[in-house]
């Protein structure tokens, strides 16, 4: 084709803008957390005799155990739950069933965290509250955030699940190989790792969940020591206390918030360590 | 023999727990959401009527509606969408287009926006905290508040333009190839029309996206309850109403259900308009 | 003074894009082409003469499609594709950097396996082409579009559904559309690969018709897998047979020759159904 030099350069120059936009953030929140990086022994993170940002110490360990904490569990409960109910809408449900229930899903995938955070709010810390006071718990974020990322599992994996070739399925069911076998030792086998890889990338969404851990989880800053222990996470940590830091604060506000973008990270790489090429 | 019929009969055992096991899983974890949905509505209806839409907060929140959040939500989402909508479009031009392909340059591109679009929506509250509000010195503001937005769903609405365009027919290519039209009429006259009903849909994702977010407007965008002057005044959104009323004002639970209402309906007519727009694919 | 300058313009443009009055001669000298270091096609050589119709006949795989698509360097789009020889088009080699696209492309139109109008209305697949190539007055396009329709026989069955999109069309309507466009740009060849295999007889039978009428005007060279079709349509068919995966021309003449008298015996097992 023809091409256009004025046009071919204004493409380019809004992609390098993106990218430049993109190398600004994440050195603008390296640039900021410098001042703790060098002023401050980065173990002082783990050593110090806790959280106390404004008498300057600044022991971040609990609040990263918090983020850590909240986002194994939900994971274990929603990932085999989200599988099971790709699969339903794929081989099991009738087609207008499964229809309505994908757009039932999508609808629930759209509900904005704040929603999820009301809810647990109004009904889920009151009734744990009943049984284990103060009701604001780990416990309580488990729940909101299993129930948030269940819809997105089960979106990625029926995605997963569409690329699999109509063939085999027809080929299967002409050796009348039972509907489990066929998901058992064919379908899944076959995109077990896309499946897992994208399970993964959804766990990065819990762990970067404010909102609604904000709301349930009570926020207080300990190693919790049972699941009715009230916690913190590094994301709620930076909405509490961003308003009204200051110097060193802000600082170490912005480092954890590099430990968190180093989280998200590692669990990318570990999605893109799991991600194959779709058969043919 | 014996061996092998057994064997089928255990197949047949096991795929038909399945079934009943996967046909109770779906039809009772489904329970679950629909009552947070149908708990909050419960909670809510009561207080919405139409003087909740067409008032402005009183008392906190408690009272009155939710009028002037509209404009504030609505100016907050127009900022953000002004920015994203032209370089996205623009930017998945490039990646879809480029004549002289350079893999090195494309794959970094292509690794920054999944990181980018993994990074916790927070990061860029404190971002445009600290460099919209206080360096650029807008403050709490809607400009600065719909720029951290535009920040966030950016990488997002790239990707999907990216997917819709690598989706348009080759065979459009082809034929403009072989007639030598020139790459900017085939952009503008076949790629971007073909594709549009796409790209439509992925504003209105992106649309979703924005209203739904809390956590990078709480510090960006403010708190004001009152109408915006100017895109330089303070204004909250929906969402953040939400949840300050249900965190911050005793008793005003009733009237953030409400808003979550309203909130929750205006997703569920986007999402309407993305299967519409979809479905005339 | 200015109405004057402007005229003289179009004429220019006009001119530009009518260089095509007289039919091409093609050659096709020692042509190989590699996909990634694999040998495709083996040093072909093919002529095609002005106001014939050549067919390109043979299995599938054998390398047909390449040939065509060197032709009008379309196979550029591909990476790793790799050209040599040489491609004559009224003697000027047109392989080489020197001979531009641009040209190149008007004087060698081209019509794919499956319709491919643009998503447009009938009226602006053949008027934005011409409009993108510089032909700037309404009049001369809407002029051209309704020449190449009634060319093509298209003019009664869409003259009232000029703006309606092109993908409205029926299959066969859509291919003559294409072929339609591609006439627009007055080309001198006209290389249409497999133009009939997704249309029915009777559409099939319409298309043939027009390209018997306009070999009058252009060169065509015609890939096809129904040897009736070459059989009944082409002056000279070429035979094209694959020798470990590269694509070699067994034979090219006269069509009767061809098949009644095949000078190779991989023609004669080919047409007879034993081999291929
Ligand atoms: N883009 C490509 N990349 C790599 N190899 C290719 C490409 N296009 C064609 N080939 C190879 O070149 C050889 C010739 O292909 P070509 O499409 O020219 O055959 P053809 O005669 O047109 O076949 P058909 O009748 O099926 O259309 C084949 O072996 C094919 O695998
Ligand atoms: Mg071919």
């Amino acid at each position: 084709m023809r091409t256009n030099k004025a046009v071919e350069l204004m493409l380019k120059a809004s992609a390098i803008l993106v990218v430049m936009v993109l190398i600004f953030i994440f050195s603008f929140i390296f640039f900021k957390s410098l001042p703790f990086i060098t002023d401050n022994q980065l173990s002082s993170l783990f050593v110090d005799d806790g959280w106390y940002p404004t008498t300057n110490n600044f022991n971040l360990f609990p609040i990263i155990v918090g983020s850590i904490s909240i986002m194994v569990v939900p994971l274990l409960l929603s990932a085999p739950l989200g599988i099971l109910l790709a699969l339903f809408c794929r081989y099991y449900a009738p087609k207008s069933l499964a229809k309505v229930y994908i757009a039932l899903i999508e609808l629930l995938s759209g509900i904005p965290s704040v929603v999820y955070g009301l809810w647990g709010v109004l009904v889920l810390v009151p009734w744990i509250g009943q049984y284990a006071p103060p009701g604001a718990s780990l416990l309580a974020g488990w729940i909101i955030i299993a129930i948030m990322i269940l819809p997105l599992m089960v979106i990625c994996v029926d995605n997963q699940l569409a690329l699999v070739p109509k063939k085999w399925l027809s080929g299967a069911q002409a050796l009348s190989i039972t509907r489990w076998g066929t998901i058992w030792k064919i379908v899944l086998p076959s995109c077990i790792s896309n499946i897992s890889s994208g399970l993964i990338l959804q766990t990065g969404r819990a762990l970067g969940e404010t909102m609604a851990v904000l709301m349930v989880c009570g926020n207080i800053v300990q190693i919790p020591t049972s699941m009715f222990d009230p916690i913190r996470t590094l994301t709620a940590n930076i909405a509490l206390e961003m308003s009204y830091a200051t110097e060193m604060h802000v600082s170490v506000l912005f480092m954890s918030g590099l430990i968190l973008l180093l989280m998200t990270s590692i669990l990318m790489s570990l999605a893109y360590a799991f991600k194959r090429q779709p058969v043919e | 023999m014996h061996s092998r019929d057994s064997q089928l009969n255990n197949a047949r055992v096991v795929n038909h727990t399945m079934t009943i096991i996967i046909w109770s899983v779906a039809l009772s974890t489904m329970l679950l959401p629909l009552s947070i949905i149908s708990d909050v509505f419960i909670k809510g209806l009561a207080h919405l009527n139409w003087s909740f839409l067409t008032e402005i907060p009183k008392n906190s929140g408690r009272e009155g509606g939710i009028s002037s959040l509209f404009i504030s939500n609505s100016l907050i989402l127009i900022v953000c969408l002004a920015v994203v909508i032209p370089i996205g479009i623009t930017t998945a031009l490039y990646l879809n287009e480029r004549v002289s392909p350079n893999d090195k340059v494309d794959k970094w591109i292509q690794i920054s926006l999944d990181v980018l679009a993994g990074v916790p929506s927070i990061i860029f509250g404190l971002f445009g905290y600290v460099f919209f509000c206080q360096i650029l010195g807008l403050g709490f503001s809607i400009l600065s508040g719909g720029l951290s937005l535009a920040c966030m769903v950016l990488p997002l609405f790239i990707r999907l333009c990216e997917n819709n365009l690598k989706n348009s027919p080759a065979s459009y290519r082809e034929a403009a190839e072989a007639l030598n039209i020139s790459h900017t009429g085939f952009i503008i006259k076949v790629l971007l029309p073909s594709v549009a009903e796409g790209i439509g849909a992925a504003v209105v994702v992106v649309m979703g996206r924005a209203l739904a977010e809390t956590a990078v407007l709480i510090f960006t965008a403010g708190y004001a309850l009152r109408y915006p002057n100017s895109l330089f005044d303070s204004g909250r959104s929906l969402s953040i109403h939400i949840y300050d009323l249900a965190m911050n004002v005793p008793g005003g639970m009733p009237a953030a259900s409400a808003t979550a209402i309203v909130l929750f309906l205006l997703l569920i007519i986007l999402n309407a308009l993305v299967r519409f727009s979809c479905r005339r694919l | 003074m200015d109405f004057m300058k402007k005229n003289i313009k179009t004429l220019n443009l006009q001119e530009k894009l009518s260089i095509g009055k007289k039919a091409a001669t093609l050659r096709i000298e020692n042509l190989s082409v590699y996909y990634d270091q694999q040998l495709a096609v083996n040093k072909v050589t093919l002529d095609a003469n002005p106001n014939e119709i050549l067919a390109l006949v043979g299995p599938s795989g054998c390398g047909k499609s390449s040939i065509l698509a060197s032709i009008n360097r379309m196979n550029m789009m591909i990476d790793d594709c790799r050209v040599t020889g040489r491609i004559l088009i009224n003697s000027e080699n047109v392989l080489t950097d020197q001979y531009s696209l641009t040209k190149l492309r008007q004087k060698v139109g081209m019509v794919f396996q499956s319709p491919n109008p643009f998503p447009m209305s009938v009226k602006d697949n053949i008027c934005f082409p011409l409009k993108d190539h510089g032909l700037k007055s309404k009049k001369d396009r809407e002029v051209r579009m309704f020449d190449v329709l009634q060319q093509t026989g298209l003019w009664d069955e869409v003259k009232d559904r000029l703006n309606q999109s092109a993908l409205k069309l029926s299959g066969g309507q859509q291919q003559r559309l294409c072929i339609a466009r591609a006439l627009a740009l007055k080309p001198q060849l006209l290389l249409l690969d497999e133009p009939c295999s997704a249309l029915d007889p009777k559409a099939t039978e319409k298309i043939e018709i027009l390209l018997q009428e306009l070999k009058s005007t252009v060169t065509i060279v015609m890939v096809t897998h129904n040897l009736a079709q070459a059989k009944r349509i082409a002056e000279r068919v070429a035979v094209c047979w694959s020798f470990n995966g590269s694509g070699r021309i067994v034979e090219c003449s006269q069509t009767d020759i061809v098949f009644n008298r095949p000078a190779s015996k991989i023609t004669e097992e080919y047409f007879s159904g034993v081999a291929g």
